[in-house]
């Protein structure tokens, strides 16, 4: 008998902190009901410190991911039997929409194109309803599990795949797989243990160089305002991962250090926007004694937690 | 729980509430932004009522952290640290001294004094032993107008030790204006 309505338990919205963008909020989400902690995922997104304020991302793609955490992102393109094939299958699915059609996106909706991805993982036939995750437009762009119109979902999703936007596939399918070994000794293999190190010796100097821009209060940190303050952003937010990865941080003092490096970039990257709105780059020279200190805990914490990862890494690659 | 308020006036040394704007051209308030008295005063009724909090006047109202160390000498159930955070927000860590001799660290979430607290997946604000609410907010003066928010950031302990002194961090976009514990 056909169902009427079902729905797949166990998705977690997230919103610890900013992901690259919805499509990988999503997938953290939909993951989570088969079982894959966030932190597993969010290894795959960890960000690398290169010389000159320079960031390496270490992507992987949904492929590599997939394998190593035992799962499949399938692109397609679904019909609503479709939809409630895979949900009934529990499969959770990622559809691609153009907000310029979807009522729930009142930033664009009507005003603007532009794509984003929402987490279908339930139906009610009877009321026309997806589950699914998507923000809380009411009170804050927070994550959250509401439910959407089933015509309008399907009305955005066919246009996602229509110019302006214009993509081939509209969907991604989560299909669950077995997992095959250790996912992490695999990620951190993929890493390499090579990577920390040199991560710490480019902080250390981008941090170094920091020091001596404050210092020196010329024009040259003005100049460099902008990529220092995108640098610190992603350092931010790499630690913030770091900081949610169990065998980064299993005891109080290791989480304690990595919550220090977290604030020591959201206080620097403060320090920055400040200097860059109100066009004052002489701030920082001023408050030099509190941002000199706090660069030499910072450069002091990261050397510590890298070598740490870094001993971490080298015992999970042993196994 | 019993509520005690802890006494900053040694600690403070940064003024914003203001009964006049100054008129001598020297810096004052935050990028010459303040609050003057008559509106802190006149302010709609604060959120929450049962928590006292103890805010000053005079040469200095709030606390700039600049790894001051502040005496406690008391159990601590619950932190009440009134104030927020200056461009953006974020989650400072405070040294915990005990009267045993041993330490630990405490995060606290400071929020922008520019918004009310709303949980937002593009800030990180993820301590789950940490709430955040807004118990009013003011309209400032000067260079800017806008309402100015005072957050109340909480953080829960199951600890029973006594607190001997807590170290504030090392953050000068951060303003106490009170701290209150539970005990």
């Amino acid at each position: 008998m056909k169902r009427i309505k079902n729905k797949i338990e166990g998705v977690r919205p997230f919103n610890l902190f900013t992901l690259r963008s919805c499509y990988y909020y999503q997938t953290v989400a939909g993951l989570a009901s088969f079982g894959i902690p966030y932190e597993n995922i969010l290894m795959g997104y960890l960000s690398f410190p290169q010389k000159n304020f320079q960031i390496e991302k270490k992507s992987f793609s949904d492929k590599e991911m997939g394998k190593i955490w035992g799962y499949k992102s399938k692109a397609c393109n679904l019909s609503l039997r479709g939809f409630l094939r895979n949900i009934d299958k529990h499969n959770p699915v990622i559809a691609g929409i153009d907000c310029f059609y979807v009522e729930s996106r009142p930033e664009a909706y009507r005003k603007k194109h532009s794509p984003h991805w929402i987490l279908v993982h339930g139906y009610d036939l009877d009321i026309g309803i997806f589950d699914v995750v998507e923000q809380d437009y009411s009170n804050s762009y927070k994550y959250t599990e509401k439910t959407i119109s089933i015509s309008n979902l399907l009305y955005g999703n066919i246009m996602y795949r229509r110019p302006p936007i214009g993509r081939k596939k509209a969907c991604r399918v989560l299909i669950k797989k077995r997992i095959k070994g250790n996912g992490i000794k695999k990620i951190l293999e993929r890493i390499g243990r090579g990577s920390f190190e040199q991560a710490q010796k480019a902080s250390e100097a981008n941090l170094e160089t920091l020091k001596t821009l404050i210092l020196q209060q010329n024009a040259s940190i003005q100049e460099k305002s902008p990529e220092i303050t995108a640098y610190l952003k992603e350092m931010k937010y790499s630690f913030s991962i770091i900081k949610k990865i169990e065998i980064f941080t299993d005891t109080p003092e290791k989480a304690a250090r990595i919550s220090f490096i977290v604030a020591a970039y959201s206080n620097l990257l403060s320090v920055f926007w400040k200097m860059e709105n109100k066009k004052d780059y002489g701030f920082a020279f001023r408050y030099k004694d509190n941002i000199i200190k706090k660069i030499d805990d910072l450069l002091i914490a990261e050397y510590v937690t890298y070598n740490d990862i870094s001993e971490g890494c080298k015992c999970w690659l042993k196994q | 729980m019993l509520v005690k308020t802890i006494d900053l006036s040694k600690y403070c040394n940064h003024k914003l509430l203001y009964e006049n704007i100054p008129t001598d051209g020297t810096p004052f308030g935050l990028d010459n932004i303040c609050i003057l008295k008559q509106d802190y005063l006149s302010r709609k009724k604060d959120l929450k009522q049962n928590t006292e909090y103890n805010c000053r006047w005079g040469e200095h109202d709030n606390v700039v952290c600049d790894m001051q160390s502040v005496m406690i000498g008391s159990k601590v159930k619950r932190w009440h640290f009134l104030g927020f955070s200056y461009w953006g927000n974020v989650n400072e860590l405070f040294r915990v001294l005990y009267a045993d001799g041993t330490e630990s660290y405490m995060e606290v979430t400071f929020v922008d004094w520019s918004q009310p607290y709303i949980h937002d997946p593009y800030e990180t604000i993820d301590n789950h032993n940490n709430i955040v609410e807004d118990i009013f907010n003011v309209v400032s003066t000067g260079e800017k107008i806008h309402p100015i928010y005072f957050h109340d950031s909480i953080v829960m302990t199951q600890n029973e030790k006594i607190v001997k002194e807590i170290i504030l961090p090392n953050n000068i976009l951060v303003h106490i204006f009170a701290l209150t514990i539970e005990y």
